[in-house]
């Protein structure tokens, strides 16, 4: 079982853009950077994930 | 370190003794033949000779009650002669660990009907061996039975042969008994038929765990609300909710006075979004659940 790189493409763009977002948001510090941490972490997830089905396809 | 047991009464057609031959046993080293038994064990004896019960020597014949015993390794094991050309035997572990294992044998050579027992300690890494002994010969490295080889067993039961150096072609049947831990071998050949209740935490303890590892997973599939959700679909659900999140997110940013709604749909977005890259991570990533182990022969 795995996940369409479309689909890891689509969530990593959501979070990057998520990201920006919660960025340039005028909020709390502590909410902004959760969000900010959070998305950050989301693409990460999504590109590490499309990188490792790349090298190493399961 | 092994451990023979049963020599069993002289003079019979078919004289057999069964024995748990016992590898790697904890605590100990072996104990050479012979060491610290009140009786000797009789020796080997050419094959158109019997062994003595109870004594050294070869030749004659059996006492009905007469019983002999000896220590070998970490195990005493006893055979007492019986009526009717039969024998019993009983074997107990002795010194390995807290929790003992116990066997007892009987063999009826008119019948031809052999049956053992064994019981296992519950917690035990110990290889376990039957060993049978045909003909009239008892020694060291007769027969063993089985040889070596595999059986499978599973709750449907499973069935192999085997042959053994006499030619005799043993039907072995396993069934794993309702309680998901006891193993009943069955072997059955034209001289006869035994069965061994085994306890495979003992027997096969790797097997057994995969086993109820299995069970397990089972039930707890069992007890979920949607059992069919993958991952997969999760992550295309949090993909969705996090796209939807990040679109409320990004037209509140460019609105005056959406800041508050923004950062709110911006952490709901990157919590998604997570969920979704994390579920894609696991669908992709994830070892797959390994069927349910079948349990292996014992060797």
């Amino acid at each position: 079982m795995t996940i369409e790189n479309t689909q890891l493409f689509t969530i990593a763009v959501i979070c990057f853009v998520s990201l920006v977002i919660n960025f340039r948001v005028q909020t709390k510090p502590l909410w902004k950077w959760i969000g900010v941490g959070l998305s950050a972490l989301g693409l990460l997830i999504a590109v590490a994930v499309m990188i490792l089905q790349h090298v190493a396809p399961k | 370190m092994s451990f023979r047991s049963l020599k069993l009464a002289p003079g019979l057609a078919v004289m057999a003794a069964l024995s748990i031959l016992v590898a790697s046993c904890g605590g100990g080293g072996s104990v050479p033949a012979n060491a610290g038994s009140s009786n000797a064990r009789p020796a080997s004896c050419p094959l158109d000779e019997t062994p003595q019960l109870g004594g050294t020597g070869c030749g004659g014949g059996p006492t009905p009650g007469e019983s002999f015993r000896f220590t070998e390794g970490n195990y005493i094991s006893s055979a007492t002669t019986g009526a009717n050309d039969s024998a019993n035997g009983s074997a107990t572990l002795v010194s390995t660990d807290a929790s003992a294992g116990t066997f007892s044998g009987n063999l009826n050579t008119e019948t031809g009907v052999t049956t053992a027992t064994i019981n296992m300690p519950s917690v035990s890494s110990q290889a376990m061996q039957l060993q049978y002994y045909n003909g009239n010969y008892i020694g060291d490295g007769t027969t063993p039975l089985p040889s070596g080889g595999s059986i499978t067993v599973s709750s449907s039961g499973a069935v192999a042969t085997q042959t053994d150096a006499n030619g005799n072609v043993w039907t072995i049947t396993g069934a794993m008994q309702s309680d998901n831990r006891t193993v009943t071998l069955t072997y059955s050949s034209a001289i006869g038929t035994f069965t061994a209740n085994v306890d495979s935490a003992a027997w096969a303890p790797a097997q057994y765990a995969a086993a109820q590892d299995a069970a397990r997973r089972a039930a707890a599939q069992g007890l979920r609300l949607h059992p069919d959700v993958t991952a997969t679909q999760v992550a295309a659900v949090a993909t969705c909710i996090a796209a939807g999140a990040g679109l409320v997110a990004a037209v509140a940013f460019v609105i005056p006075g959406g800041q508050g709604v923004a950062g709110v749909a911006g952490i709901v977005a990157g919590v998604f979004g997570v969920v979704a890259a994390g579920a894609g991570a696991w669908a992709t990533f994830a070892p797959q659940s390994p069927a349910p182990a079948p349990t292996a022969a014992p060797k």
